[in-house]
């Protein structure tokens, strides 16, 4: 899977290098200054690079920890995130990464030590407060764990910190790390779903829904937290009839009652970042649907954008109390 | 089939000319160049400054963005052995001290090394990598034209350590070259493939041309333009899809207005 490693200089006695390094005996090493180098240059295509990515293994000297955006949350005051990996295993066609990074290269910053005492700096300038960490804003959480061992580190550190709360986000069914250790009070694993049709024509090389659930199902029993993340909302002809049966599978196989959150949000995209989008599948149906650009953002016309959240709020009413929906809107 | 060979000397070029069949394309070119159904081969000569010349050359004649390029030539390393081929991931300018990443996209099985490229024949070999004179140059100049994957180098090993460089001749890197064929052959399709994938991937609207010719298109109306036609083609494909009806627009701000009644009447409200 992964044939090239770049790794920085300074990193190369790693214990994380040096581990990754033994599991992939065959990939290419190649040694760059810093990571930047090789994933920031202009010249390059990320639709092309995603077919065959490389792993980057980095040092994030600073900006470890940043705030989360406005509509991010789920519950809370504070939120946070912070990103050990840099774009993700799969290959969805709306991911807001694609506008943001000219390259699809994985980026693993290896300092976690790090990250963790940031981690522990801004929850000690929220005393007695729940702060909020989330971890896949711009990777998945845990589709590259096997490689990673992000939850080998993070969680045990975050058992002892019971005021701060972290969500793994995934659409991955790695979750054997999770299963082998006891579930956490303070950590939430949120899964994010499409109807299987759209996941089939937009979310490449995910997990079809029903694995997933599997997944999330497994971790139920085990005692961890969940969450369901309907974020993006796409809209098709029948999007009606996909999220009604969407709703009704997911709510078939979970135990309410034992859900931590369900949030939702339609799709949207900054301006520049839809460009991008557009001209790197300028033949993609869904960046040629109903949408409208307002103070920056794309999203779906607003009638029609009001009218999908209202009817899926209402779906989900069906199955789950008020207090656990969280609306995910980033242009408020 | 859509790619640029850019070789340093005429005995390199040979082995490429014969194995693609490539003819002289104009023989009062500042530069040798060879070309068929879509392979293009420049003899630059030898440096930075030449590298660069022709690959800008090669560009000026074709003005075509994201074709693919391929420089093949041989070069000296620090251990591999005499003959041996590699795509080059890393290139490194002695002088400046700059490096270039090429991404390694192509699914091939083709080993790839890094390149050090210096201003004067290398003699010490210090590092185990290439040592050539044009890749930096080349490739800093192509990814002008093109995106980074679609900019790829192929060396040979012409001289170690062992194998002192003053015994290269024509010969040698001629039969040294000629001996890869079967590699740069894969390589010379792979990467022409991944660059019609990006150029197919901007395709004009079939009415774009006729709409630019009939009214008077702003630069950003211009944009406009291409997108909702091609929103239309996305969203009515064809049969369904015929050209849009304009006829009775008088100017370019009725066809955008048109366009976009047609493009939103596609979708079903709920």
């Amino acid at each position: 899977m992964i044939d090239h490693i770049y790794i920085e200089s300074g990193l190369r006695e790693h214990p994380r290098v040096v581990e990754i390094k033994q599991r992939y005996t065959s990939a290419t090493i190649v040694e760059c200054d810093r990571y930047g180098e090789v994933f920031n240059p202009k010249a390059q295509n990320f639709r092309l690079q995603k077919s065959r990515p490389a792993l980057i293994l980095a040092d994030k000297p600073r900006g470890r920890v940043q705030q989360a955006p406005a509509g991010y949350g789920i519950g809370g005051d504070h939120h946070y995130y912070f990103s050990h990996m840099l774009n993700c295993l799969y290959d969805c066609r709306y991911c807001f990464l694609q506008g943001m990074y000219r390259s699809a290269h994985y980026v693993l910053f290896v300092n976690y030590e790090d990250f963790m005492r940031d981690i522990r700096t801004t929850l000690a300038a929220h005393p007695g407060e729940d702060v909020w960490f989330y971890s896949g804003y711009d990777c998945d959480s845990l589709a590259l764990e096997p490689v990673s061992r992000f939850c080998d580190y993070f969680l045990p550190e975050f058992a002892g910190l019971p005021h701060a709360k972290l969500e793994l986000r995934t659409k991955s069914t790695q979750v054997r790390g999770l299963l082998k250790q006891p579930a956490m009070d303070n950590v939430v694993v949120a899964f994010s779903f499409t109807p299987q049709e759209v996941s089939a024509a937009l979310e490449h090389k995910v997990p079809s829904v029903q694995k997933r659930l599997d997944a999330m199902l497994q971790l139920q029993r085990a005692g961890w937290q969940l969450g369901l993340r309907f974020d993006p909302v796409i809209y098709s002809d029948n999007f009606k009839q996909q999220y009604r049966e969407l709703f009704a599978q997911v709510f078939a196989t979970l135990d309410v009652a034992l859900l931590h959150s369900v949030s939702i949000g339609a799709f949207r995209l900054p301006k520049q970042f839809f460009k991008t989008l557009v001209r790197l599948h300028p033949h993609e149906a869904l960046f040629a649907g109903p949408l409208r650009e307002e103070g920056g953002m794309v999203s779906y016309q607003q009638s029609l954008g009001t009218e999908m959240i209202d009817f899926c709020t209402e779906e989900l009413a069906r199955y789950i109390p008020q207090a656990l929906l969280f609306p995910c809107d980033y242009a408020a | 089939m859509s790619i640029n060979l850019v070789v340093a000397l005429m005995p390199e070029a040979k082995p490429l000319i014969s194995h693609f069949d490539l003819a002289a394309v104009n023989t009062r070119s500042p530069l040798p160049v060879f070309q068929r159904d879509g392979i293009r081969l420049i003899v630059s000569g030898i440096g930075a400054a030449a590298a660069a010349a022709a690959t800008g050359y090669l560009f000026a004649q074709q003005q075509q963005r994201d074709l693919a390029w391929l420089n093949v030539g041989v070069a000296g390393h620090g251990c591999l052995a005499i003959g041996e081929g590699r795509l080059i991931h890393k290139i490194s300018e002695h002088n400046s001290g700059r490096n270039w990443f090429p991404p390694q996209t192509l699914k091939l099985g083709v080993a790839s090394d890094a390149l050090n490229s210096v201003s004067r024949i290398e003699r010490r070999y210090a590092q185990p990598q290439f040592y050539d004179m044009e890749a930096a140059a080349y490739y800093a100049t192509a990814c002008r034209f093109s995106s980074g994957e679609l900019v790829q180098c192929f060396k040979i090993v012409s001289d170690n350590p062992s194998h002192p460089v003053d015994a290269v001749n024509a010969d040698t890197a001629r039969t040294l070259i000629g001996a890869q064929m079967k590699s740069l052959d894969r390589v010379v399709t792979a990467l022409s493939a991944l660059s019609d994938t990006a150029i197919k991937a901007v395709t004009e609207p079939a009415a774009l041309d006729a709409c630019l010719s009939r009214w008077s298109f702003t630069v950003t109306q211009q944009n406009q333009l291409y997108r909702l036609l091609q929103r239309l083609e996305i969203l009515e494909p064809a049969p369904a899809n015929k050209a849009p009806d304009l006829g009775h627009c008088q100017s370019a701000t009725a066809v955008l207005a048109a366009l976009n009644r047609q493009v939103n009447q596609l979708f079903v409200q709920p």
